[in-house]
């Protein structure tokens, strides 16, 4: 009877302590926590405040950073139509050439009238060198035909390389 | 009652011992283990708010180091570029500058975009719209001129602070008589992002590259210096929470 008391004794003061000691503990540590998550909080009140005096300039920014993207995609469907038209006409100038369309595709669509087969075939044989430079891509001859006056109407499509 | 109190007797010890156990153990169920809980939630909340605070800081440090001017004029400028309405008197006041740079004679310009009775909201977007995140204003020009002024307009036509897009273009030479051509061309326009993001998102400073889109846009010509409008505060992006202080 005496040992198991004596044990339970031991046992129990060493419980008892082990909670204090682990309470003293706990109680430490939260109140620690407790006052960095306050000061944390407040830190981020003052900064909110602070960040709210700057929000026109946030806003700007924002906006800005919003522009840069659109225009960056914009930027890279820009096509130098000028240089196209340049190329075309190094197919055939006036009064050579009658006609050009750029199509929404990005094709090119030339027409041309030669007074003679030989005119015809020159422009042919541009279309070609200039297909060969890769200044273009894709040249079609889309239609050929010949008028009473021996005149040719000739018609090319292509699609410039930018 | 002599004899209750003699069979106690013996356990009394025991008995003291027992319950102080006991007590330890209800402290613990009921008091350390909620501490502890309470302790733990708190330490990761205080955490996340460290990181939290962290990154106002930065947005803070970040935003006191821009020059509100700078980007006010920055903006401006990209404005211009593509404003954040349709703009209409710009469009026009671009196109009349290009034509009488290039030389060339407009006969006609004509808007195949709903009239400005439909809101914004109520007009669908295209796909191609939705992936530049901007409203196109497609119109067409018919203009007169030899071909070096033609050639002239769209030279100018691609490289002027107002972005046009050239979609399609006809030119017609006659074997007597001007050159005529007509130009089907997309003006762009994108409103304010509508809302700005929370206030803890960060905010990275301008990248070398948008910076040179920045220089590149500046370096475009206006045609007009009309075209530098200033920015109304309400058209720019509203807060995130309206109720913040």
């Amino acid at each position: 009877m005496a040992s198991v008391e004596t044990q339970f004794r031991s046992i129990s003061y060493i419980v008892l302590i082990v909670t204090l000691v682990t309470g003293f503990l706990l109680g430490g540590s939260y109140i620690i926590v407790r006052q960095r998550f306050s000061s944390l909080e407040n830190t981020r009140k003052k900064l909110i405040s602070q960040l709210n005096a700057q929000s026109t300039k946030e806003s700007m920014f924002i906006a800005l950073k919003d522009r840069i993207a659109i225009l960056d995609k914009v930027f890279v469907m820009l096509r130098p139509l000028a240089t196209t038209l340049d190329t075309t006409t190094s197919i055939a100038a006036p009064p050579l050439l009658t006609s050009l369309t750029y199509e929404d595709q990005g094709r090119m669509v030339v027409m041309v009238r030669t007074p003679s087969i030989d005119e015809a075939l020159t422009v042919v044989g541009a279309v070609s060198t200039l297909a060969a430079d890769q200044q273009l891509r894709v040249p079609q001859l889309q239609s050929l035909s010949m008028d009473k006056d021996g005149s040719i109407r000739l018609s090319v499509s292509f699609y410039p390389v930018f | 009652m002599a004899s209750v109190q003699h069979i106690i007797r013996p356990y009394k010890n025991l008995a003291t011992y027992v319950g102080i156990i006991l007590s330890c153990a209800v402290a613990i169920i009921f008091g350390l283990f909620p501490v502890y809980r309470t302790t733990r939630d708190l330490y990761f909340q205080s955490t996340d708010l460290s990181q939290k605070v962290t990154k106002l800081k930065e947005k803070l440090r970040m935003l006191q180091g821009l020059d509100e001017d700078i980007v006010r004029d920055q903006l401006l400028s990209l404005i211009a570029a593509i404003p954040q309405e349709k703009s209409i008197p710009t469009l026009f006041t671009t196109v009349e500058g290009v034509s009488a740079q290039a030389g060339v004679t407009v006969s006609e310009i004509s808007f195949a975009a709903g009239g400005p009775l439909a809101t914004e909201a109520a007009k669908r977007q295209t796909i191609e719209e939705k992936k530049l995140g901007v409203t196109i204003l497609p119109f067409t020009l018919s203009m007169e001129g030899e071909l070096n002024t033609i050639r002239s307009f769209l030279d100018i036509a691609s490289n002027v602070r107002r972005i046009f897009r050239i979609r399609e273009f006809t030119l017609t030479i006659p074997e007597t008589g001007v050159p005529k051509s007509q130009v089907e061309i997309d003006g762009f326009f994108s409103p304010f992002p509508a809302s700005i993001a929370d206030v803890s998102e960060t905010l990275a400073p301008l990248t070398q590259k948008e910076e040179e889109t920045v220089a590149k846009v500046n370096a475009i010509p206006l045609t007009s210096s009309a075209q530098l409008e200033s920015i109304p505060i309400s058209a720019l992006p509203p807060k995130a929470d309206p109720f913040s202080p």
